[in-house]
């Protein structure tokens, strides 16, 4: 092997593994056959075009793999739970104020309907999903995640000023998971098939439960007794997104593997976020919380995600078949 | 559809051509204005194999070293076919054009 063929090769290690084990001695003769003769190097044209077709084959392999069947069940699957936590989340902050502190001034009733907001386009995404009218289940719940931002500003900015704009729009939770719910919903083919997964009863009883759990979250700003204050500010660090994301992972353990890789889809703007919110109070420990945190909930769902994995064939040379 | 694309389908046209056997052919069919590289080339084999328009055709051993042919399909070659009668409407419409100017430098002998 000379000189030229080793720098090639160097270059082919680029490229997706299934693609080398069928081209790589076909491309290396290609290349030589190609190369002037005296030339001990590759130029730097033929190197970028060599680079630039393996970045081309991955993201092509990368496509293939996410518009697959396993992911696409994962995405309506982690889409229509967003959508449906989005749609829970005000409506039962919306129960407790309402229970707890009967509104007597409209200063008091404006935040709690401005929560509400992102409901009706939750519902209209859901309505959506379940018709498979993806186009209108996408658009409204990108709305719903605009709406949360737009309420999350007006509501900030006027009281802390330049510095919401620092912590905007990384501190609201909701936020991270309505976006999460809308690129799922958007990449989703068929949004329709996460109700044929989940099933019309466990939706029912996991959108009860959900509500049961997401009840404390805003009972902390509420007279309750010191040691169940103590807990849920224990749990919910981090803008309730522990909390949340257990939610999930408790409503799709499922036992298959759509369920586990929707919950690593929604899990990821989680992750994040919990990094993103310690370093901006960044103090050594908080790093090494943050850290900590952070590779908890990779292990998570590194066992979650461990059986999902994807089945042989998938990803391989559509061109590795002899005629 | 991109140039590499066509004059690849188009090289493959002509009969089942290994890798070097394409890339020289594109330059011949160029006129030796489009050099394809490797990276290039295999990269829109990959994809054009993904989407049926050409498969591999046999493989032989030259001096120790795997060299597949390729060949084009009843469906690539309809999709070249459909692209080249697009482009030879673009040209005409073009040359039916340019026809009906006033001469111009440079043009001069160029249109028939």
């Amino acid at each position: 092997m000379n000189g030229l063929e080793r720098r090639y090769r160097r270059l082919l290690a680029w490229y997706p593994r299934d693609h080398r084990v069928v081209h790589e001695e076909e491309m290396i003769g290609v290349l030589l056959a190609g190369a002037d003769s005296g030339c001990s190097r590759p130029g730097p044209w033929e190197s970028a075009d060599l680079l630039l077709g393996a970045l081309r084959l991955h993201a092509r392999r990368a496509v293939r793999r996410v518009a697959g069947s396993p992911w696409q069940d994962a995405l309506a699957v982690a889409g229509v739970v967003g959508a449906l936590l989005v749609l829970l989340r005000p409506l039962t902050r919306l129960a407790y104020g309402l229970v707890m502190s009967p509104p007597q001034a409209p200063e008091v009733l404006l935040p709690l309907v401005t929560t509400v907001t992102p409901v009706l386009p939750a519902a209209v995404a859901l309505g959506a999903a379940a018709m498979n009218v993806r186009m209108v289940a996408a658009a409204a719940s990108w709305w719903a995640a605009a709406t949360i931002a737009w309420n999350w500003a007006t509501i900030q900015v006027p009281y802390s000023g330049a510095h919401a704009l620092t912590a905007w729009p990384w501190s609201d939770s909701s936020l991270y998971l309505a976006v999460a719910a809308a690129v799922a919903l958007t990449l989703s083919r068929t949004p329709r098939t996460a109700l044929v997964l989940l099933g019309a009863r466990r939706v029912v009883a996991w959108s009860l439960m959900a509500v049961v759990v997401l009840l404390p979250v805003w009972s902390s700003a509420a007279p309750v007794p010191p040691v169940v204050s103590m807990i849920v500010s224990g749990v919910l660090s981090d803008g309730g997104s522990l909390l949340v994301l257990a939610v999930i992972a408790a409503g799709l353990a499922l036992r298959r593997p759509a369920g586990r890789r929707a919950v690593a889809v929604l899990a990821i703007p989680f992750v994040v976020q919990l990094t993103w919110s310690t370093s901006t109070t960044a103090s050594a420990n908080g790093w090494l919380t943050a850290l900590l945190k952070v590779l908890a909930l990779t292990a998570i769902l590194a066992i979650l995600g461990r059986r999902a994995a994807r089945p042989a064939g998938d990803g391989a040379d559509p061109l590795a078949r002899e005629a | 559809m991109q140039e590499p694309t066509f004059l690849i389908l188009t090289a493959l046209a002509a009969g089942p051509q290994h890798g070097y056997g394409i890339i020289t052919d594109v330059q011949r069919i160029s006129d030796g204005r489009s050099r394809l590289r490797a990276g290039t080339l295999y990269a829109a084999l990959d994809r054009l194999g993904e989407e049926g328009l050409v498969e591999a055709d046999r493989e032989e051993i030259v001096d120790g070293r795997a060299r597949r042919y390729y060949r084009i399909t009843g469906q690539g070659a309809r999709r070249l076919a459909a692209e080249a009668e697009r482009m030879r409407r673009h040209s005409e419409a073009a040359m039916s054009r340019l026809s009906g100017l006033p001469d111009l430098p440079g043009l001069a002998g160029g249109l028939a």
